[in-house]
């Protein structure tokens, strides 16, 4: 006769096992969630922040739509993984324009808070939200680690906002920027509030390792061009002409990527920086066609009318 | 005495609605005369940019009348119909600065002692038309590009394609670019060799006739829609009337309806400008009046004419 234990023991040993290795796979999951890194066999080399559609709110505030894209196209990959949506942190802060001039913004930032913007994930595509209820220029920024990629991605552009009591926006809670990503700051023209073709653009990369003397340019998920860095130590792109973007109306608008990719011994740094470029404004006018027009006109209309005058004159 | 007043106003007037910006003067953008809001620091904007350009944001989405952007759109037609009704066509004749533009250009050609040119009657009623034509331009278009699928260029039209302010006012702030053709494409193109044409011709003719782009305002038929809630009044004794025809003859812009009307005492027509200039040459004591309520603003009298133009001389001559 054997007792029922001796069979049950070992039973219960593989049992235990299966529970303890259960745990663990438990644990390690839950671990790769709790922060802010992926840890995926496959991470893209950079993101950049996509402007989406903006939705004119019943109050006359403008919301914006943003997308975060990163350069792994038709693969099932875990980074398009919702339920790591933790994978990014996003923050922001506003500039309003004066009263006095609702349509200008000074060339630097004030010094104001950043705030934390909510990231939404539906089917893969990461988004967000921002609200303007004035006109302000939006500076939003987005963080995110993978693997050994420090992956970061800018954009700063005017929201028009028109609700009465437009101040701000989309307000959430007070955030500080991480330290331990680079900078790509865009000297602004505060003249100019939409950014356009043909016109120069300045940029200051403040990095982590030795001086990075290439930005490249991407469009369309293309490698467009390569800047360096002047004597000045700034890179400065113009945008070329698009004659599609002339064609379209003014405000239709095609958005360039830039890009700043660094290494060091610790972490490789993708930093990236969207470009909203309007057609130019000016470039196409030619005066002397214009002036030469108009004195053609004025010698026409009074040839014409000193001709019918000196006609009825008895 | 009422042309030198009406002068000096009208120079102030220009002043602050052209330079008025750079000194903190903003008078908003519902202005009913041609201030143009292409010229960079100007004191206030035309109502006619703001009317195209909410009439466009309406059509675009039927949801922003209902929002506090409807509301702004509203509130600037309500300043509109506020400023119109208090002063009336004082705006054209007394504030609006492209008026005096032509006054200027009038008086310059008066200096070089050229006859002014004379439209036929038929030609000149054939005329007015062309104010509602350009009036239903600057609406229709809007309608046109939210609902047919027209070229976002095309936003604007008057402002952009017909306006001679937009090329001509900015030259008093020392910019001529909008006197450039933009070849950014077609539309622009076609709209930029719109204007500068339309300027040059416009500009031919309001040195030739006098208040030239006045006869095609569409500014005068909305303001004209309100004339009867207005305080403004210009009135005329039918009875008293010596029919001596000064007025028609002194009209700027050649009106005949204080001259021939009869029956009706309320004479402030259309096209009037509300210079006063038929009243100041009117030698009928009290046969013309401007009144603003209860209030007389100006009533012909032979003794005013005897004292200001003694040699028998017109207020314009």
């Amino acid at each position: 006769m054997s007792l029922p234990g001796f069979r049950l023991w070992p039973l219960l040993k593989s049992l235990k096992s299966g529970v303890l290795f259960s745990l663990g796979i438990f644990a390690m999951v839950c671990g790769l969630m709790s922060g802010p890194a992926i840890a995926d066999t496959e991470c893209p080399t950079h993101i950049w922040i996509e402007s989406g559609k903006q939705t004119r709110e019943k109050n006359g505030a403008i919301t914006q739509h943003y997308y975060i894209r990163n350069n792994i196209r038709n693969s099932g990959d875990a980074y398009r993984d919702c339920s790591r949506n933790n994978a990014y942190q996003a923050f922001y802060r506003f500039q309003s324009s004066s009263k006095k001039h609702p349509y200008r913004f000074d060339r630097s930032f004030p010094k104001a808070d950043y705030y934390r913007a909510h990231i939404t994930c539906d089917q893969g595509k990461r988004y967000m939200d921002i609200t303007s209820e004035s006109n302000a220029r939006i500076e939003l920024h987005v963080y995110g680690t993978c693997g050994r990629i420090k992956l970061s991605a800018q954009i700063v552009h005017p929201l028009f906002g028109k609700a009465r009591s437009g101040e701000g926006g989309t307000q959430g809670p007070i955030g500080q920027l991480p330290e331990d990503f680079p900078r790509l700051s865009l000297h602004a023209s505060p003249r100019n509030f939409y950014m356009q073709t043909g016109q120069t653009y300045q940029f200051d990369y403040a990095g982590k390792g030795p001086t990075i003397n290439t930005l490249s340019i991407l469009e369309n998920h293309e490698h467009l061009a390569d800047v360096t860095r002047s004597p000045s130590g700034l890179f400065a792109y113009t945008p070329p002409h698009d004659p599609k973007l002339d064609r379209t109306g003014p405000y239709d608008v095609k958005q360039t990527v830039t890009l700043v990719q660094e290494s060091t011994p610790e972490w490789d740094y993708a930093t990236s920086q969207t470009l909203l470029l309007h057609r130019a404004y000016r470039t196409h006018l030619r005066l002397l066609p214009g002036l030469v027009l108009f004195g053609a006109t004025l010698a026409v209309f009074a040839g014409i009318v000193g001709y019918a005058r000196n006609k009825r004159r008895p | 005495m009422v042309t030198r007043i009406r002068l000096i106003t009208q120079h102030i007037m220009f002043l602050v609605l052209t330079y008025g910006g750079r000194f903190g003067i903003q008078l908003g953008s519902s202005l009913p005369c041609f201030s143009c809001p292409y010229v960079t620091g100007c004191g206030g904007g035309c109502y006619l940019m703001s009317l195209q350009g909410n009439w466009w944001g309406l059509q675009m989405s039927s949801a922003n009348l209902m929002s506090a952007m409807g509301l702004d759109l509203l509130a600037h037609l309500g300043v509109f119909i506020l400023l119109v009704i208090v002063l009336n066509k004082f705006w054209c004749g007394w504030i609006c600065p492209f008026g005096l533009i032509q006054d200027w250009l009038t008086s310059l050609r008066r200096r070089m002692a050229l006859r002014e040119s004379q439209f036929t009657w038929l030609t000149r009623d054939r005329l007015k038309i062309i104010k509602w034509i350009l009036l239903g331009y600057l609406l229709i278009v809007p309608l046109l590009i939210a609902h047919a699928g027209w070229h976002y260029d095309l936003h604007l039209p008057f402002c952009r394609s017909i306006c001679p302010a937009k090329p001509l006012m900015p030259l008093f702030v020392g910019n001529i670019h909008h006197l450039s053709l933009d070849f950014t494409n077609t539309v622009t193109l076609v709209f930029s060799i719109l204007s500068v044409t339309i300027a040059g011709g416009m500009l031919v003719g309001m040195f030739f006739k006098e208040r030239f782009f006045c006869l095609f305002c569409p500014l005068l038929v909305l303001m004209h829609l309100f004339r009867k809630i207005s305080p403004v009044r210009f009135e005329k004794k039918v009875d008293e009337c010596l029919g001596c025809g000064n007025c028609q003859r002194m009209c700027p812009m050649d009106i005949r309806t204080v001259h021939e009307q009869k029956t009706k005492k309320e004479v402030l027509s259309e096209d009037c400008l509300l210079c006063l200039t038929c009243a100041e040459s009117c030698p009928a004591d009290g046969v013309l009046t401007v009144s603003f309520f209860k209030w007389r603003l100006f009533s012909s009298s032979r003794a005013y004419l005897s004292r200001h133009f003694p040699k028998g001389g017109m207020p314009h001559e």
